[in-house]
């Protein structure tokens, strides 16, 4: 069927480690039972990603299903800084963000597979996990779509005179929309208190980003508005909870936005049931080296936390998630009138 | 299986009927027999009886609904059958009696005796409690009629219908489903445990309505059911002609010859000028007086009777026959010259059709009878039939015709009383008429017509017939006039007066 | 009542609100500092100032996004976009987001939000500046779509629209910007429903089913052939497409028999069809003549004037499809 592509000579980053990336940012140290709580937290979201792929792939789920392994400390680094009340929008790769901000796991899985205890009654799916109380304002299966509607979000809290602030997560290739430029531009004029997260992992769908983009470092778009941007290790949780924390810090003083260009790297397909011909299986296997999950671990060793304790936290997920998978494969469909309901507000 | 109910035969010619009244509401057990429904055709009012023992599970067709005769009218089956968990609660179903209407029924009135209405419309009335002096009547002489009563009220649509079979039991029409999505109402929610397929758009708005009250509204469309549109459209659209009369290719097609019922552009009334709008009688008797016009050509041959012969025989045996219960009228005696004058004649007691002429060896004879005038001067026309007048005698007959005339008089007549005439007597002398030509009403082939019976100065000829001898007579007579109207396509001149020659005879031939 | 213009109509109605609730903002091009294109817009910013009132640079898709976040953040923004033909431009915020959010999050998001701006032909601004595109709106659930032909029923129905919790298209038409009408003194409040049609002129012969400009369209043809044909038509005025009032409707059908849709968007695939397809799904015993529909032939709009006029289903075509009907 698919033959395998040669991996493209000229794929930037293909080679470039994480540990490549411009540190602008200084990374905080964090206590270890904070660091603890983020190992739970990205164990979680990697164990319920894998238990959604097992279930795509036995035909549980329909549509496309986007997974991030090997973003979580993105998601996670973010929640630490952010506020319960600071809006979030996300892309339909937005699991992880939702299971960071503390999303109730057995309704994100009972969502995905259209079941009725899910969040949005089965009706949203995989790509478009939201619950208003924890900030959480949609992912979006719309590329780009989300980006500006985080913006306004930000609009609506300086319009009130708060210091809510909203961030907005994309992937490097929706910086070819048009929309991302507009909104760039308004958000830095009126200096709204909005922070854009580009999670960098080099791929574009199943197209190496180097193969369409005319700029190599996606920094570096949005100086053309004078906007303040970095470029961080994005797979060091104590890096992105810096960076997220500096930027809110200017966004709530009125300082305008903050770009963020964290560079990581998608160890799962695009979506699932990629075949993931367009990368060699070595190029994975050297990215794993580099990994968010296994460098928080082997930092939390080094920091004298006990192997034991780990393996606690990993026996504790597993069970957890197993649960919530069981419950959500046992929970009731939807009630068909469900279908004509909420198309209005009324 | 849950057993339909289905109207009897009402007769030939019936194509539609008007449901007039459910006399049990759905859940009533019923017996084989019991009445259970009330309708009304063109002619007579009916009954319909059920025809096993069960329960009433559904109505399909509600008061005041025109269905064709072929309809499926409801279900009697065992309780909870059918229709799932349970049978819809009564009053979701009764459109008339629980429904608040937009322009709400007002209660009856104590004294409805000086209002005029016909019997039916004052038990329906008093059933739903409408007052009658609040309508106006349609019937003749400004009479109220039931329809006017079911008019009255709010106008009937379905509020249930019945559900599709087996696993499309629960699929909704794409109105209601669109009516849910526009005004977020939960379908299953609403249905209580109807089946989906049962819902319509107006329940929908009820919800919605009732929600944003917050308290129990009902929404009733915006406009008339099917039952309340006017009958006159209906009968206009129906093929003008009932199945056995002329052949399809009649001349100048009879549904194209018949006149448009309303001009392109429908002009305004003027000053002066007022609608009365048909009754269902009207309708038909329009439609069929045209229907036979327009069908077999016509021509009345006139004869003249002497009746000297059977006033001195009525005179004679009246007081015997009311002893034996019976009114002897003329009428009878009509009756038994026709059965003679068909026997000598078969031809005239027949239907045409394309292969050839239908004898009918049975002898059905109709009476038109006239109802009463209004103010407007619209009247109606009955017509009941004496079957098989050739196997009674005299007595029979006159039997017979009180009977009819009586029932006709209390409007008791029964379909079966209407149907399967096949030659009739139009007594028009009774209003005064000497002579007319009557219209044959379809798919007979005569129709005798008798002016009144007076005196008249006759000449009475002992020698030659024509030219003057001392041997006539100036007398007086008790004479009357036969218009005989005959269809020219089976009958001819000479075979028509045959026909009134043989009648003649036998009137003029008592001793 | 005294009477205003249908734009002072607008005018008022967003400053009432804008007063009342101070959820509610503007967003468009040229709104603030120039007070908008046709000046519906005009002195908000004075009153309102920079917060409420935000000139944005020409990114629809942009700002229209921006509404959407805002309104799901819990403000109430009208946005004006200058040409209604524009909606192309930004047709995934409108129709894929907006639309959508309250369904696809199970009811736990809504976005209160009204879009309007200008739409329609008559002044020769060519075909991409002076479409009725009501139809496709139409076609997607979650949006309402309202289109006033009076100052009466611009404000009330726009206040109606800045209340309501979802996102409400409303379609003004240039050929009614300077239309004058009665409306309530300022003192009176009032509100239109949305979602009710309202008998313009009342008739007994057709049920002539119409809006916006059309209307008024309607409403000479209507005049006209009653004085040279003796024709009495009844006029339904609309007032929404979405959501679409067929007891009205079929209540004036019970009267006539006789049903024409008109209106300016495209026919093929319109809203005349589908009152038709309804009319025909719910009460087809009504009509005593097959119903129809009059909407634009397909064709992109032509800028010179008689080109124009030929192809506007306007007061020309309108009597000739009655007398078609009434043959």
């Amino acid at each position: 069927m698919a033959t395998k592509a040669t991996a493209p000579v000229t794929a930037l980053n293909a080679g470039v480690l994480p540990i490549n990336a411009r540190k602008d940012i200084e990374p905080v140290v964090l206590a270890n039972d904070v660091l603890l709580g983020m190992y739970r937290t990205m164990t979680l979201i990697r164990r319920v990603e894998e238990s959604l792929l097992e279930l795509a792939e036995s035909g549980k789920i329909g549509g496309a299903m986007h997974t991030a392994i090997g973003h979580e400390a993105s998601a996670v680094g973010m929640a630490a800084a952010l506020r319960k009340d600071d809006y979030l929008t996300c892309t339909y790769r937005g699991h992880h963000h939702s299971l960071a901000r503390g999303m109730d796991v057995k309704r994100a899985i009972c969502e995905v597979l259209g079941k009725a205890p899910g969040f949005a009654g089965g009706k949203g799916g995989s790509m478009h996990f939201v619950d208003p109380s924890l900030g959480l304002m949609g992912a979006n299966g719309i590329v780009g779509a989300q980006v500006p509607q985080a913006a306004g979000m930000a609009l609506a809290s300086h319009i009130r005179g708060e210091d809510r602030v909203a961030i907005t997560f994309f992937g490097e290739g929706a910086m070819f929309q048009g929309l991302m430029h507009e909104t760039f531009n308004m958000a830095q004029k009126w200096r709204l208190p909005v922070i854009f997260y580009c999670e960098n992992n080099r791929y574009s769908e199943m197209t190496p980003t180097t193969r369409t983009s005319s700029v190599g470092d996606i920094y570096t778009f949005v100086q053309a508005y004078g906007m303040h941007s970095i470029q961080i290790d994005g797979n060091d949780v104590e890096v992105v909870y810096a960076a997220v924390s500096e930027a809110a810090r200017q966004a709530r003083a009125g300082e305008g936005p903050t770009f963020i260009e964290g560079i990581t790297y998608r160890l799962s397909g695009h979506m699932a049931g990629d075949l993931e011909t367009y990368r060699s299986a070595e190029e994975v296997a050297k990215q794993r080296e580099y990994e968010p999950l296994t460098r928080l671990r082997q930092r939390l060793l080094e920091r004298g936390v006990a192997a034991a304790e780990l393996a606690q936290i990993d026996a504790e997920i597993n069970t957890e998630v197993e649960e919530a998978v069981e419950f959500a494969q046992n929970a009731p469909w939807p009630e068909l009138a469900t279908a004509y309901t909420d198309v209005y507000k009324i | 299986m849950a057993t339909q109910i289905k109207l009897p035969d009402l007769g030939e010619g019936v194509l539609d009927v008007t449901i007039s009244r459910w006399r049990v509401p759905i859940g009533t057990a019923v017996k084989s027999g019991d009445v259970i429904l009330e309708v009304a055709t063109d002619k007579v009012d009916s009954e319909v009886a059920a025809t096993v023992d069960g329960t009433l599970l559904q109505i399909n067709a509600h008061e005041g609904e025109i269905v064709p005769v072929s309809a499926v009218l409801g279900f009697i089956g065992v309780a909870g059958e059918f229709l799932g968990a349970t049978p819809p609660a009564p009053d979701a179903v009764a459109p008339t009696a629980a429904a608040p209407s937009p322009a709400a029924a007002p209660t009856a009135t104590a004294d409805e005796s000086i209002v005029k209405a016909s019997p039916v419309a004052k038990r329906v009335a008093a059933d739903i409690g409408v007052a009658l002096a609040s309508l106006a009547g349609t019937g003749p002489g400004g009479q109220i009629t039931k329809s006017d009563v079911l008019a009255a009220v709010a106008p009937t649509h379905p509020l249930t219908r019945a559900p599709l079979p087996g696993d499309l039991a629960g699929e909704s029409p794409l109105v209601v489903r669109r009516a849910a999505a526009e005004l977020n109402i939960n379908l299953q929610e609403i249905a209580a445990g109807r089946p989906l397929s049962t819902l319509t758009k107006y329940d929908v708005l009820s919800a919605a309505a009732s929600r944003a009250a917050g308290k129990p509204v009902k929404v009733a469309p915006a406009f008339p059911s099917v039952a309340t549109v006017s009958a006159a459209p209906a009968a206009a659209a129906a093929p003008p002609a009932p199945p056995q009369a002329g052949p399809p290719g009649s001349p100048a097609a009879a549904p194209a010859a018949a006149p448009k019922a309303a001009p392109a552009i429908p002009g305004q009334f003027r000053p002066g000028e007022e609608l009365v709008k048909h009754t269902r009688m009207r309708a038909a008797i329009a439609k069929n007086t045209s229907a036979s016009a327009f069908t077999a050509p016509h021509v009345t041959t006139m004869w003249d009777v002497d009746m000297s012969a059977v006033l001195a025989h009525r005179a004679a045996h009246k007081k015997e026959f009311a002893a034996g219960g019976v009114n002897l009228t003329i009428t009878a005696y009509l009756f038994e010259a026709i059965v003679a004058g068909l026997r000598k004649v078969p031809a005239a007691n027949a239907s045409w059709s394309e292969e050839g002429v239908i004898l009918k060896r049975y002898y059905n004879i109709g009476m038109a009878t006239a109802l009463p005038m209004d103010a407007n001067g619209l009247g109606g026309l009955i017509v009941p039939v004496i079957k098989n007048a050739g196997e009674l005698n005299l007595m029979g007959l006159a039997r017979a015709v009180n009977e009819l005339a009586d029932r006709a008089r209390k409007n008791e007549l029964r379909p079966d009383d209407l149907a399967d005439g096949t030659f009739t007597l139009s007594n028009y002398g009774t209003s005064g008429s000497r002579f007319q030509t009557p219209v044959i009403v379809q798919p007979q082939v005569g129709i005798l017509g008798v002016g009144a019976v007076e005196k008249r100065a006759v000449i009475v000829s002992n020698g030659h017939p024509l030219e003057p001898n001392l041997g006539d007579a100036l007398v007086i007579k008790p004479m009357t006039t036969l218009g005989f109207s005959y269809d020219h396509r089976v009958l001819d001149g000479a075979t028509a007066d045959a026909f009134c020659a043989a009648v003649k005879g036998q009137l003029e031939g008592y001793q | 009542m005294r009477k205003t213009t249908y734009i002072q109509a607008i005018n008022e109605a967003m400053k009432e609100e804008m007063r009342r609730d101070e959820r509610v903002y503007l967003m468009g091009e040229d709104i603030g500092f120039y007070g908008g294109l046709f000046r519906v817009t005009r002195n908000l910013l004075e009153e309102f100032g920079e917060r409420r009132v935000i000139d944005t640079p020409i990114s629809e898709q942009g700002f229209v996004g921006m509404a959407v976040g805002s309104a799901m953040a819990g403000l109430r923004p009208i946005i004006e976009l200058m040409y209604m033909d524009f909606f192309l431009v930004c047709a995934d915020q409108i129709f894929n987001q907006a639309a959508k959010m309250h369904y696809m999050t199970g009811g736990l998001l809504h976005v209160p939000m009204v879009l309007r701006g200008q739409h329609g032909g008559g002044k020769r601004y060519g075909s991409q500046h002076s479409q009725c595109v009501e139809s496709t709106f139409a076609q997607f659930p979650g949006i309402k779509v309202v289109v006033p032909a009076t100052p009466y029923d611009a404000k009330g129905l726009l206040i109606s629209a800045i209340r309501d919790e979802n996102p409400v298209l409303f379609l003004e038409h240039k050929m009614l910007y300077f239309t004058r009408g009665d409306v309530p003194e300022v003192e009176e409040a009032y509100t239109v429903p949305i979602g009710v049609a309202d008998i313009k002129r009342p008739g007994k012969d057709l049920t002539l089913v119409t809006f916006s400009y059309c209307l008024l369209q309607a409403l000479e043809a209507a005049d006209e052939l009653q004085a040279e044909q003796g024709i009495d038509i009844e006029v339904v005025d609309l007032r929404s497409i979405v959501p679409l009032d067929m007891e009205t409707v079929l209540a004036s059908v019970a009267k006539t028999g006789r049903l024409l849709a008109v209106h300016e968007s495209q026919a093929n695939c319109g809203i005349g069809a589908e009152i038709v397809a309804r009319t025909y799904e719910e009460a087809p015993y009504l009509l005593k003549a097959p119903a129809r529909r009059l909407g634009m032939a397909p064709v992109s709009i032509p800028v010179s004037k008689p080109l124009e006029e030929e192809i506007l289903p306007w007061k020309k075509n309108i009597k000739a499809a009655v007398l078609e009907m009434m043959r």
